[in-house]
């Protein structure tokens, strides 16, 4: 529970990461100047390429530099930063920003050198089978509060004019979003997708600075998904066994295993009533209750099994604790497939299918469903199915915020090879090829009126806030 | 190191074994006969299309209980490579028992498939097979070769992904034992182990790697193909819908190719070329470096004189400041910086404008970036009677001349693979579909509703699609200049009337 609310917190945090106070209705206005591409095209990456990579663990580095920075007892808040990473470019105070980060320069090192790790391996699926719902996740937070000193580095770069060395910050942001997505949690995607709204929002203001590269193929070279759901939605599965089977969650998904050792069952037995206090299943206080329970249900939770594919013989052998939870875990999985199936497919088809079965999962919580005739024992899909709609969603308003700045860059890159001026429409630019909105398939919307373009997302999810439906107003700079 | 000589760059020959030329040709040998086994195989060689039959069949429940990638909470902490490396033990002298004969094996129709054989082969390369099931159960897979190819570059050993090969044939007569047997379970967990492997084998920064990991998963689709047909055969639409999209990153084997390139004239940290900043060599690299040069330019201008070289160098000295100046390294530097760094650092600035040419079509969908990328290499070929006139401002080591790769290639390779797995998803729409509506192919494949029909991820279009009479024709439309089945695979399909047992 306390995971789940962490992780609908964190929602709240990335639809709002553009503004503390009060929703961003947009639309942004940039002031841009034109400017062709560069070339070699990938002179600037935002994500470090092999070769400035190093052998290594980038989790080991930033745990250091996590160290480091907590040492810092002396020295400027990290609050001001926060307060910063809003402030105008030109309103920033230089002096004061610089001190910050001259404090803090050691664990901003070492997060760089993580930045630019091979690998970064954080342990957590360890954890996670172990420890399941109750694993700790601190690198989360501290991930955090080191993202934002980079955020500050590199508004005080684009304010000291040196936008080279703010896309090479922006570079170690980016790395580290996604270095913290490598954790098979929903909570570390999400914040992965939390850093990366950020930075992208740094970065609107780095394109347009009068000096800035054009960014078109560094945004066009980005991975798509920028941030892959996979491991996290897959860590939610795992989480779930090792509730029940810590260490070997697998022997649970294993269709040819036996029945558990008299000890193993008993063991399985407190677990279960402990999951079910957990969760709060209303009317599951008492052992007895639930032991009924699970004898009542014996029989359809065996056909369910065999169903399912387990052979006859080895159901009969398992005790019923253990029938039942493999029966509750068998209807998990059929809604947690359900979900899963579609992560892969794109934004606009897979919407509707999630939205509709998450109107079935919520049937599956009321307290009525315990005593369903053919239901399991404990309801667990109920309760520990993820809001799969709300995380792809902010995975695919990542995206949609790359593919939007692809797309200023596109407009900024036309205008370089046609005199300064606009395009008429997004179909003019010939020179690259435009990106699709990556939540509906469809290109984004463009409209000129006079000297200034209007590059809008469609409203989605009901909402026309920034974060939902992202827009620009776009001028030209005379070069 | 030697001490310094004044003969230092014929001396250095000893620390850099092969000359460029023969690494270059060595590499471009092994990277053609890959393409070649991705390629069209000879028994696939046949024109026309494979006939398949198929029994209607519903989507599993739960969705994916039969997956083609093992999920996290069947994986174990672990590093793959060091499982696929162990298994490398026991197939020593396998390539040679899994030649021509039992190659034949893979072939043969399943009726003729002789079980007794390779029931018996499977026996003796038991131990390998098993350390591979634990590899691709694997959390991680890191082969280490980032390493070696910073010391030893483009020549840097790659045996051990060499034997995912070997692996890959024993798995796919395993496949083909345990469809012959009726062990359908078996065979799609077997053809999951393969696809695994094929993905393991990117994670190696090499396009040969790459290649390999295409062959590999190639291999599964046609043993897929195969599992498809069998009458009880289970719908594995989620399955293949799960897959990751493009199914194979290149990413990381193009990055590894600059990678080498660059290690090659600074071998352990070849980012120091990277960085603009960076200033003068110290003698001893100069000394290192200058030996290196000499060898690549003389295999590929034919200048086998260094004085001859060291006069070209001169003579394209003044361009060659120009070129690293725009590039943006500071003035100072660049005019501290003796005329063999100089002329190393120009061309490599040439070769990095025609690598990020064709890394920047990378994430692209296929239609979009083969035109471009096609375009590229022909200015890369058009330029090379420049690039060899020592006249011209080209640079003085053409080394993107030399070792620039295919990439057009290998990126055509990826999309094969993704058609050939798009296909086979559509084929299984199809059954998903006939299972729904009294066994009957729909007319079109629009008419599919229960589950999105993919596009053909060459053209992101739909896949030609015709209904005569009892079956349907399935097919996709040649690319990059090649009409075989390997690139445009194509299908007839009839389903089986059936009316029970669909749900399995």
């Amino acid at each position: 529970m306390s995971r789940t609310l962490f992780a609908l917190c964190l929602l709240t945090l990335c639809s709002r990461v553009a503004v503390a106070d009060g929703p961003d209705l947009g639309p942004h206005r940039l002031t841009l100047t034109p400017a062709k591409a560069t070339d070699p095209a990938l002179k600037y990456r935002l994500l470090p390429e092999l070769i400035e990579q190093r052998p290594g663990n980038a989790a080991e580095h930033y745990r250091k530099a996590t160290t480091l920075y907590k040492a810092i007892a002396e020295g400027p808040s990290l609050n001001q930063a926060y307060d910063w990473v809003g402030l105008p470019v030109d309103l920033l105070p230089k002096d004061e920003v610089a001190a910050l980060l001259k404090a803090y320069r050691e664990p901003m090192a070492e997060a760089e050198i993580g930045a630019r790790c091979e690998t970064c391996e954080w342990g957590t699926s360890d954890d996670l089978r172990k420890k399941n719902i109750g694993a700790l996740l601190p690198y989360v937070q501290e991930m955090r509060a080191l993202s934002v000193l980079f955020q500050v580095r590199l508004r005080l770069e684009l304010a000291e004019g040196r936008p080279g060395q703010a896309v090479r910050t922006a570079r170690t942001a980016l790395a580290m979003a996604r270095h913290v997505a490598e954790s098979p949690t929903l909570i570390s995607a999400l914040v992965g997708y939390a850093l990366t709204a950020q930075t992208l929002r740094q970065m609107e203001d780095l394109v347009q600075q009068p000096e800035a590269p054009n960014l078109y193929w560094a945004l066009t070279d980005l991975p798509r998904p920028f941030i892959d759901l996979r491991k996290g939605l897959e860590g939610e599965r795992l989480t779930a066994y090792s509730i029940f089977y810590p260490d070997h969650p697998e022997f649970l998904f294993d269709l040819n295993a036996g029945p558990l050792p008299p000890e193993q069952a008993r063991e399985l037995g407190n677990r279960f009533v402990g999951v079910a206090n957990l969760l709060d299943v209303p009317r599951f206080a008492g052992r007895w209750v639930f032991g009924l329970n699970v004898m009542r249900k014996h029989e359809e939770a065996k056909k369910a099994l065999v169903a399912a594919g387990r052979p006859r013989d080895k159901v009969e052998a398992m005790p019923p604790l253990q029938v039942a939870l493999l029966h509750a875990l068998t209807e998990y999985d059929l809604e947690m497939d359900a979900m899963l199936k579609w992560q892969s497919e794109p934004w606009w088809e897979t919407r509707p299918k999630l939205l509709e079965l998450e109107r079935q999962t919520r049937r599956l919580r009321p307290a009525e469903n315990i005593f369903r005739r053919d239901g399991p024992a404990l309801p667990l899909a109920g309760y520990l199915l993820p809001a799969l709609n709300k995380i792809a969603f902010a995975r695919v308003r990542t995206d949609r915020q790359i593919a939007l700045l692809r797309c200023v860059e596109a407009v900024r890159l036309h205008a370089a090879t046609h005199d300064g001026k606009l395009p008429a429409s997004l179909a003019e630019i010939k020179d690259v090829p435009l990106p699709l909105d990556p939540a509906t398939g469809k290109a984004f919307q463009y409209e000129i009126k006079g000297a200034t373009a209007t590059l809008r997302a469609t409203v989605v999810e009901g909402r026309n806030d920034f974060s939902h439906a992202p827009s620009y107003e776009i001028m030209l700079r005379k070069s | 190191l030697p001490s310094p000589s004044p003969c230092g760059i014929v001396e250095e020959r000893h620390l850099f074994p092969f000359s460029l030329g023969e690494l270059v040709m060595r590499r471009l040998l092994s990277l053609f006969g890959l393409l070649l086994l991705v390629g069209p195989l000879p028994a696939e060689d046949k024109p026309g299309p494979h006939y398949l039959f198929l029994s209607p069949r519903q989507a599993a429940e739960p969705a994916l209980r039969r997956r083609l990638l093992p999920e996290l909470v069947e994986q174990r902490p672990g590093n793959a490579a060091e499982h696929y490396q162990k298994a490398g033990g026991p197939l020593k002298g396998a390539s040679q028992e899994l030649s021509e004969a039992v190659y034949a094996w893979t072939q043969v129709p399943l009726e003729e498939f002789p079980k007794k054989e390779v029931r018996e082969l499977l026996a003796r390369y038991e131990k390998a097979t098993a350390e591979a099931e634990a590899g691709a159960c694997c959390e991680s897979c890191d082969w280490g070769h980032t390493s070696r190819i910073r010391k030893d570059n483009i020549g840097a050993g790659l045996s051990d992904i060499q034997d995912l090969r070997t692996l890959g044939t024993l798995f796919e007569l395993r496949i083909r034992l345990e469809v012959a047997e009726g062990s359908l379970d078996q065979a799609v967990r077997s053809a999951r182990t393969l696809l695994t492997m094929s993905r393991h084998a990117t994670e190696s920064p090499t396009l040969i790697s790459a290649l390999i990991g295409a062959a590999l998963a190639s291999k599964a689709a046609e043993r897929l193909e195969e599992i498809l047909q069998l009458p009880d055969a289970p719908n594995l639409y989620w399955a293949l819908t799960d897959l990751p999209r493009p199914f194979l990153d290149l990413r990381k084997a193009l990055q590894g190719e600059r990678l080498g390139a660059y290690s090659i004239f600074y071998p352990d940290h070849p980012e120091t070329y990277f960085d603009l900043d960076a200033g003068p060599w110290t003698k001893d690299e100069a000394r290192i470096i200058s030996g290196r040069l000499y060898n690549t330019t003389s295999d590929v201008t034919g200048i086998s004189n260094r004085y001859l070289f060291g006069f070209t160098v001169m003579k394209k000295h003044e361009a060659a400041k120009r070129a690293l100046l725009a590039a943006g390294r500071p003035r100072e530097r660049v005019e501290a910086m003796p005329p063999l760094q100089v002329a190393l650092l120009h061309s490599l600035a040439e070769y990095d404008v025609y690598m990020d040419d064709c890394l920047k079509w990378q994430a692209a969908p296929y239609w979009e970036s083969l035109a471009p990328l096609q375009e590229s290499e022909r200015r890369l070929k058009q330029s090379r009677a420049a690039a060899l006139d020592p006249r011209s401002d080209a640079p003085a080591m053409p080394v993107a001349h030399l070792l620039f790769p295919a990439t057009h290639k290998v990126l055509s390779v990826r999309a094969r693979v993704d058609r050939r797995l798009a296909m086979l998803r559509c084929i299984e729409a199809l059954r998903l579909h006939a299972a729904a509506h009294d066994d009957k192919l729909p007319a079109t494949l629009a008419e599919i509703k229960d589950v999105p029909a993919p596009v053909d991820p060459v053209t992101g279009k739909a896949f030609a699609y015709e209904l005569k009479g009892g079956s349907a024709t399935l097919s996709s439309t040649p690319f990059d200049g090649r009409s075989d089945w390997a690139n445009a695979p194509s299908f007839d399909i009839t389903m089986r009337t059936e009316k029970k047992g669909r749900n399995r």
